[in-house]
């Protein structure tokens, strides 16, 4: 295995993930003049959960929104309030930010030749604006196929290096700062070592392939990107001693989605929004179909809050009704032929969902006349989970490590639009540091040789368990605890089972490519670590942490984040407010 | 297998295995093949970016959206 080839770079900014937020940092980071190199896993044109496009994202739009009267603090407002985060576990310095320079950010797209207007639009600049569950409609629908294409050639235009198939395994230290990382290839024999002023995790934060895909038949039939639903970020991060928050995996109530499928389409109220219903197996309907407010409604404001309310006390009915034990069906009987036209075409922009419709044309199959079966499923998202930055910044508590993107915390709703404007927001920010700091000189050896080693030990084990019985059991044991109500008894219980597998566990791989997957699932039992000891450690029960053996916790409890990380090998927590009301709070576990 | 590579449309190009996120596609001599089917997300990209409309991605069964006619 010593037959890597080692190559080196030294940079002002280094990003970890060539995503939308990463290439948004790159760009800005660019244009500032700063020396910027990308570590991207696999190739930053189509890499990521927007790899194969979005089909709508946030922002405050100008134009629209002074029409109807609405300013940016009423979207700071709903962003704020929004995300089923009870226990205000968003953070508003964030979120004034994503708001602050949406108006200018998102619409620059336009520039990279993404289309935002259409003749056929009411609104005013042309826009096609989608409410989806928002008080302040803020979904511009557009045509995001290409989204990632487009930022990648800006970035390379600009003269960022984008170094693809390097997938990022270690974080360089020296002293308190992180003065770069080291990757792994995974198409050629290569390991990347990058020395860096500044550095950015930016691999999507989000951590699902820790539990079982929606239609528990395949590994990777999942709503998100799985090569970026390892966590490794927060792995990364949490190494280096930067705490990540609110990683347990809440035991919020039930959602509902169409049967094994990965996507719920936002029904109804999303992309196939508004002319999706929802009827009973006699055709009575549970859910109505919405309509657009004409704009010059004097009283928009109100009607559409209304409309929204409605929505969401719709939901909450659908659920109980399955709960019930009803048959329920989302619906389209009711869609105009433009509407139609209109789902069709947003299908085609939103990632995987052409597949989808691929698959229905194919069959030929008539919206109008079909019906989707609607079932319960369980949330075990990680709510309001990110690496934890300071206040009004994206800058970590570790010297010159920042994180951006969805890798941020408790943004209320985590999206492309947040992605792509904390990541320009983080661009900004790392270019003007670089500016501060001198070149590191860190001797990079122990972190190669950490992974050299890792690596030796996979290989070598050739007749090993392969990384999907390695993954398969670990989603196993942990859907079997997470995502309920839990108590310290069965949360102890579950930390041993999981030392124990992790002892049990020797992987091999017979090549390269089943070498990385085996490094994903290593990050994956890192992860899972993380998310028990977050588990443990938060001794109170409020909103969606709910513990069987905490009572209901004191409001002072509220804005209360638990983060995590390691230290000298050992799991901290600590306790980390998101309302700054005090100093963070060491030794909350351990 | 929910990947469909047609063997006289490839030219070979490469452009599908370069993009791909999942590192499922592979070219070696001749058309481009599914190596990794199973760990194939369904993104599309492929079929988007192969400049002779080769590579056809289906949903396979055990992850294809569920309806009924009445
Ligand atoms: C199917 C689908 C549809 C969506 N539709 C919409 C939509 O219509 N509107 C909307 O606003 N949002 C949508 N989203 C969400 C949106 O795509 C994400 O919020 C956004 O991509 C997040 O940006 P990011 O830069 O934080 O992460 P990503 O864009 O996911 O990028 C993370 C990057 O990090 C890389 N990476 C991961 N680990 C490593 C590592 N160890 N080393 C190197 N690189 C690594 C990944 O390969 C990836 O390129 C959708 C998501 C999905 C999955
Ligand atoms: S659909 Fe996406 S993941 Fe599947 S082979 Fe094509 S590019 Fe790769
Ligand atoms: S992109 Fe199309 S033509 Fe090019 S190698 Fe792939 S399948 Fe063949």
């Amino acid at each position: 295995m010593s037959d890597f080839r080692v190559e080196e770079y030294s940079t002002d900014v280094l990003i970890l993930g060539g995503g939308v937020a990463g290439l948004a940092a790159a760009i800005r980071a660019r244009e500032r003049g700063a020396k910027v190199v990308v570590l991207e896993k696999s190739h930053a044109e189509r890499s990521g959960n927007a790899g194969s496009g979005i089909d709508h994202i946030q922002g405050y739009v100008p134009e629209f929104h002074r029409q109807i009267g609405y300013s940016e603090e009423d979207m700071i407002e709903d962003q704020y309030g929004w995300g089923g985060n009870p226990g205000r576990l968003n953070r508003r310095d964030l979120i004034e930010i994503f708001v602050r320079h949406s108006g200018h950010d998102v619409i620059e797209l336009e520039r990279y030749g993404l289309k935002f207007r259409f003749a056929d639009s009411k609104l005013p600049g042309g826009f096609r604006v989608v409410p989806q569950w928002h008080y302040v409609p803020t979904s511009y629908n557009f045509e995001g196929r290409d989204l990632k294409r487009a930022l990648n050639d800006r970035a390379l235009e600009l003269g960022a290096v984008i170094l693809n198939r390097r997938h990022v395994r270690e974080l360089i230290k020296d002293g308190p700062a992180v003065t770069g990382a080291v990757a792994l290839g995974t198409r050629d024999r290569v390991v990347t070592v990058v020395r860096a002023k500044t550095t950015v995790v930016a691999t999507s934060g989000i951590t699902s392939r820790i539990t079982a895909g929606v239609t528990g038949s395949d590994t990777f039939e999942r709503f998100a990107a799985p090569s970026a639903s390892v966590g490794s970020g927060k792995v990364l991060a949490a190494k280096a001693g930067a705490a990540v928050v609110n990683l347990e995996f809440s035991a919020l109530g039930s959602s509902y989605g169409l049967v094994n499928y990965s996507f719920s389409a936002g029904l109804p109220g999303g992309t196939w929004w508004p002319a999706g219903r929802v009827v009973d197996e006699n055709g009575v309907v549970v859910a109505e179909r919405r309509y657009d407010l004409p704009l010059d409604d004097p009283d928009y404001r109100a009607n559409y809050r209304r409309d929204i309310e409605k929505s969401g006390a719709q939901r909450k009915k659908i659920v109980e009704l399955l709960q019930q034990g009803q048959v329920l069906y989302f619906d389209l009987a009711e869609a105009t032929t433009e509407e139609l036209d209109y789902i069709w075409w947003s299908l085609g922009h939103e990632g995987k969902s052409g597949v989808t419709k691929h698959y229905l044309a194919k069959r030929q199959v008539d919206l109008r006349k079909v019906k989707f079966p609607l079932r319960l499923g369980a949330r075990r998202d990680v709510i309001a989970s990110g690496v934890w930055v300071k206040r009004g910044t994206t800058e970590t508590e570790v010297d010159n490590l920042y994180a951006t993107g969805n890798e941020l915390p408790a943004l209320g709703y985590s999206g492309g639009g947040t992605a792509l404007v904390l990541g320009y927001a983080t661009g900004v920010e790392v270019a003007e540091r670089a500016q501060t700091i001198p070149a590191p000189t860190s001797d990079a050896a122990p972190w190669v040789e950490a992974l050299l080693g890792q690596v030796e030990r996979i290989t070598a084990t050739r007749a090993g368990q392969t990384w999907q019985s390695g993954e398969h059991a670990l989603t196993t044991l942990l859907d079997s605890y997470l995502g309920k109500p839990y108590s310290e008894k069965n949360l102890t219980q579950l930390a041993a089972l999981l030392a124990r597998l992790r002892a049990d566990l020797t992987l091999g791989a017979g090549n390269l490519h089943e070498l990385n997957r085996a490094l994903e699932v290593l990050d994956l039992y890192d992860l899972a670590e993380l998310v028990v000891a977050a588990a443990r450690a938060r001794k109170s029960s409020l909103g969606l942490f709910q513990r069987l053996d905490e009572k209901e916790s004191a409001p002072e409890q509220e804005g209360v984040s638990v983060g995590v990380y390691w230290q000298d090998g050992r799991v901290k927590a600590i306790r980390l407010d998101n309302l700054f009301r005090e100093e963070r709070g060491d030794g909350y576990f351990h | 297998m929910a990947i469909f590579i047609d063997q006289e449309k490839c030219n070979s190009c490469g452009k599908c295995v370069e993009i791909c996120p999942e590192d499922v596609l592979w070219l070696e001599d001749g058309p481009a093949w599914a190596r990794y089917p199973k760990e194939c997300w369904h993104c599309g990209s492929c079929v988007y970016d192969c400049p002779t409309g080769a590579i056809e991605v289906d949903l396979e069964l055990d992850v294809s959206i569920r309806y009924v006619e009445f």
